[in-house]
């Protein structure tokens, strides 16, 4: 029991130091965010102050809120607490100012409060920057509140047996995700909004760093999965303490970086896929979003034609002339996102396209498959044979894919053959087109061991072939006779003198590939 | 199994669409990428887990035979042969709850790439049976839990608990064979094999039974004194019909009577003598479970072996009468074997196919295992008939054969 609870103890010290890192870390990106705006409208202001100026803020909201985690918010400590904690920071905060602005700043700010305190306390600039820290704070407080109700392991694993727990962390888990994708929305949005031109409308802004917008937004957002990522393993641990399931010690280091390494690994393949391209499509969307407002609009006009005839009529005055209907939109001008040359583009287009297509389709399909439902009443719909349709171009698909992938094995085996038997030794691949016939053959048994195996049914050390027999075709009784006509093939090769042929060879490749496939039913009918 | 799914793709497609709306209005490739990111997450996360747990093998090693009370250490090697890591991995091995000490093996671990991980557990031989050790359920996840866990299931292995033994020193069974292995009392058969002597020719004396070498030694005529002998081929009858034992003691009354078949039988084969086993309890390995099991007479600790597995596997329950049984196998029998009847209750049917048996030339012995008030009765009447009958209720029982 202690061994579980101290593996438990470590595990989720380790998760709670990751999440409120990552937290503090997200609560960067945000103001981050607001800074970045705030310097696009405000073009001589510097807010990088306000960067680290937040994160001490959220790091000591996330503290506070974790040191206060146990007391009600009616409770007078909490109060107190939380009243001197932002006595600290507003004063904190006017500091800093100072500090950033110079000292020269506090003697003329000193001569005013004299006058006025009030006013000449609470400065433009300082109000505004109190707000940004007030939302960041209160932003880190209501993650670290859910993060809370994530942790105290120790109290699960303490419950009777025989007890009715009751965990709140599925609510507490969808809770901050929540707050992950509002604020992910906001920085999003924030984003957007450094990227509208409003020069336009006499606003002067400086150039635009979009390197830096990218990797904030992005940064985010992968923070907040890594923060999904722990509060899920907060909710298995919940689960394993529940079950007295001891845990490795080592689990929460090797989840994060699981999870870490899932994460880069997708941001560099998401990199690579030309957003440019994606940019087109949203011309293109817009363009149709456009014809549908001009349709609708149109439609609307012609509705209000003799509604406005008749208000004429009512008010006895000249008719005046009908608005005319709004002018079509206009083609969106072509893209020139990015120069290179014709056939890269080309490349980069297609492959834009099939990896979208791809996603789609793959979410399609999964989708069906995993409401049986609605893939029965497909089926049964008028719609039955586009399904059957669809089914069909990926089962071509598919093939056409296994041709191609085979053709390119089979290239690869020929080149390798050619570099000799070193080179396919250093590999550790095994060429079957190099085996004798007889190697072939108990190839093929020593396949369907291991796929039996997979399937949960090993054969045991002690059993000859002849007595594996019986229940392997108890288990896949559609091959039974391919199995034993396998076995039979086999103890022949395996244990006569006889030349084995290529015939041979060819019924045994026969048996075994049905054999897989009713493998694979029982592989599946387990899980 | 739990599903740990507070989280659907559905919770991400209000954002997903404010971030399409807002990457078309702006334009900002960097919103196409987080919206890549968030679909990537879930398919590569479904990806993973599924290929990572259906790449783990695993293996249990364990001594598949044990004796009561007996520990048996289970070895767990659990292996990831495949590229990628395994987040999580939950194994439970089940076993069956007269072997547990405390709890089923449970245990979560995290596999990288080639990992391997062992883990040993004890079970404890409680009770005799035939017990499934397994099957080893594994569960795993994605990471971030968008999708459902997935379970895996390996299948079980199996220990067979021996049926206590109870040493029986005292024990003797009737037989009417010459030229055993059992020194007899009465010197009716003489064993050739079995010298205890020599001493001086006499008139009569068979020439075979002269010791030549014996008498060049001494330069008498000596002739060699054989022990007489009786070969004892023991049928074991084991009725394990449940409709012909009282509902109260059912089980109790065939636990022992498997220990009293197992008991007789050990002490047969360390006699060197043949015994064989015919009972209409159930095997769950037999082909018809209701059929019965048969082992004819043999020899040997092999046979034991196969005697024991057989009685660790019987349960008591529906199946045909001892009586047909008992009728049916012992027609099949050699001439001297004694009949080790082991049954509930001796009533009438039994007494009429035991005297048949007796006048063909087997030699019943009745062990009865329910208590019965009219015993002293049947026991005399039995007697009458020619074979000995006892009752015994109770291990401690066994003690007249062990004092």
């Amino acid at each position: 029991m202690s061994e579980l609870r101290d593996s438990l103890h470590w595990n989720e010290r380790f998760s709670n130091l990751v999440s409120y890192g990552l937290v503090s870390l997200m609560m960067l990106c945000l103001t981050q965010a607001i800074v970045q705006t705030g310097q696009r409208f405000l073009p001589g202001w510097d807010g990088v102050y306000l960067l680290i100026f937040c994160y001490i803020v959220a790091v000591e909201s996330l503290y506070a809120t974790h040191r206060t985690r146990h007391t009600t918010a009616s409770n007078q400590y909490w109060l107190a607490y939380r009243l001197s904690e932002w006595v600290v920071i507003l004063l904190a905060l006017k500091v800093v100012l100072y500090l950033v602005r110079g000292p020269s700043q506090l003697w003329t700010d000193l001569a005013l409060w004299q006058k006025n305190f009030s006013q000449n306390f609470f400065s433009g600039e300082y109000l505004v920057v109190m707000w940004v820290v007030v939302i960041v704070w209160l932003a880190a407080w209501r993650f670290a509140d859910d993060l809370a109700d994530l942790q105290d392991d120790d109290q699960l694993l303490d419950a009777l047996s025989g007890d009715v727990v009751r965990s709140d962390r599925g609510l507490a888990r969808q809770s901050l995700a929540a707050n992950i994708l509002i604020v992910g929305g906001v920085i999003a949005f924030l984003t957007a909004l450094t990227r509208l031109d409003m020069s336009a409308v006499g606003v002067p802004q400086p150039p635009l760093q979009t390197g830096a917008l990218n990797n904030n937004v992005l940064a985010y957002f992968v923070l907040g999965l890594l923060l999904l990522s722990q509060t899920q393993f907060a909710i298995l641990r919940a689960r394993w303490a529940l079950e007295r399931t001891p845990i490795s010690r080592d689990m929460a280091e090797r989840w994060t970086i699981y999870s870490l390494g899932l994460l880069l690994g997708l941001i560099i393949l998401v990199s690579l896929l030309p957003t440019s391209q994606m940019l087109g499509l949203f011309a293109t969307l817009e363009f149709l979003f456009r014809i549908l407002f001009f349709l609708i609009s149109f439609l609307l006009f012609l509705f209000l034609l003799p509604l406005a005839w008749l208000f004429s009529l009512l008010t006895g005055g000249a008719t005046a002339a009908p608005l005319p209907p709004p002018p079509p939109p206009q083609l969106p001008p072509a893209a020139t996102l990015s120069a290179g040359p014709p056939w890269l583009e080309l490349l980069r287009s297609v492959l834009l396209w099939f990896a979208l297509l791809g996603v789609v389709g793959f979410a399609l399909y999964f989708y069906v498959t995993q409401n049986p439902q609605l893939a029965a009443a497909l089926r049964r719909s008028r719609w039955r044979w586009m399904a059957e349709g669809l089914a069909r171009v990926w089962r071509g698909l598919r093939g056409w894919g296994r041709r191609l992938a085979s053709t390119v094995e089979a290239a690869a085996t020929r080149l390798l053959s050619r570099r000799g038997p070193a080179a396919e030794d250093r590999f550790g691949f095994l060429s079957l087109r190099r085996l004798s016939p007889r190697r072939r053959v108990i190839f093929f048994y020593q396949a369907m061991l291991r796929r039996a195996g997979e399937s949960g049914l090993p054969r045991q050390p002690s059993q000859t072939p002849s007595e594996y027999l019986p229940p392997l075709q108890n288990t896949i009784p559609d091959s039974a006779e391919d199995a034993a006509a396998l076995t039979e093939t086999f103890l022949e090769a395996r244990y006569s003198a006889h030349e084995v042929t290529g015939e041979q060879v060819s019924l045994v490749q026969g048996y075994w590939e049905r054999i897989k496939k009713s493998l694979r039913t029982v592989t599946k009918r387990v899980q | 199994m739990n599903r740990i799914r507070t989280l659907t793709l559905g919770n991400f497609i209000p954002l997903l669409i404010f971030l399409l709306v807002l990457a078309a209005v702006v334009r900002e490739g960097s919103l196409v990428t987080v919206l890549f990111l968030l679909a990537g997450v879930y398919f590569v996360g479904h990806w993973w887990s599924r290929r990572a747990l259906n790449a783990v093998t695993f293996r249990r090693g364990f001594t598949p035979r044990a004796f009561p009370d007996e520990k048996v250490s289970v070895r767990l090697e659990v292996a990831n042969p495949g590229l990628l890591p395994v987040p999580w991995l939950r194994l439970q091995d089940s076993a069956s709850p007269e072997l547990l000490l405390t709890e089923a093996f449970r245990r979560v671990i995290t596999l990288g790439g080639h990992g391997r991980a062992q883990f040993e557990y004890t079970l404890r031989a409680h009770k005799r049976g035939y017990y499934n050790v397994g099957p080893l359920f594994l569960s795993s996840g994605d990471l971030i839990g968008l999708t459902d866990d997935l379970d895996r299931a390996s299948a079980a292995d199996h220990l067979t608990v021996y049926p206590r033994i109870i040493p029986l020193t005292r024990f003797s069974l009737p037989s009417r064979s010459p030229l055993g292995a059992l020194k007899h009392t009465q010197p009716l058969f003489e064993d050739p094999a079995r010298v205890f002597g020599k001493r001086d020719y006499v008139g009569g004396d068979s020439l075979r039974r002269v010791d030549w070498k014996a008498t060049a030694a001494i330069g008498r005529l000596q002739v060699k004194q054989f022990e007489p002998s009786i070969a004892v081929e023991s049928a074991l009858f084991l009725n394990l019909n449940s409709n012909e034992y009282d509902l109260r003691s059912r089980i109790d009354s065939s636990e022992l009577a498997i220990v009293i078949a197992a008991s007789i039988a050990s002490w047969a084969v360390a006699n060197k003598q043949t015994v064989g086993l015919f009972t209409n309890g159930l095997d769950p390995l037999a082909a018809e479970a209701r059929a019965g099991r048969r082992l004819p007479p043999r020899k040997g600790r092999g046979h034991l072996i196969r005697l024991l597995e057989v009685l660790a596997r019987l349960q008591i329950g529906e199946s045909i009468p001892f009586v047909q049984l008992l009728r049916h196998e012992s027609a099949h029998l050699s001439w001297g074997t004694t009949l080790v009847i082991i049954t509930s209750v001796l009533d009438e049917p039994l007494f009429e196919a035991l005297f048949t048996a007796r006048r063909s030339g087997l030699n019943p012995l009745v062990i009865t295992v329910v208590p019965d008030y009219n015993f002293r009765e049947a026991q005399r009447r039995a007697h009458r008939f020619g074979f000995p009958a006892y009752q015994l209720t109770r291990e401690r029982d066994l003690d007249i054969w062990r004092k």
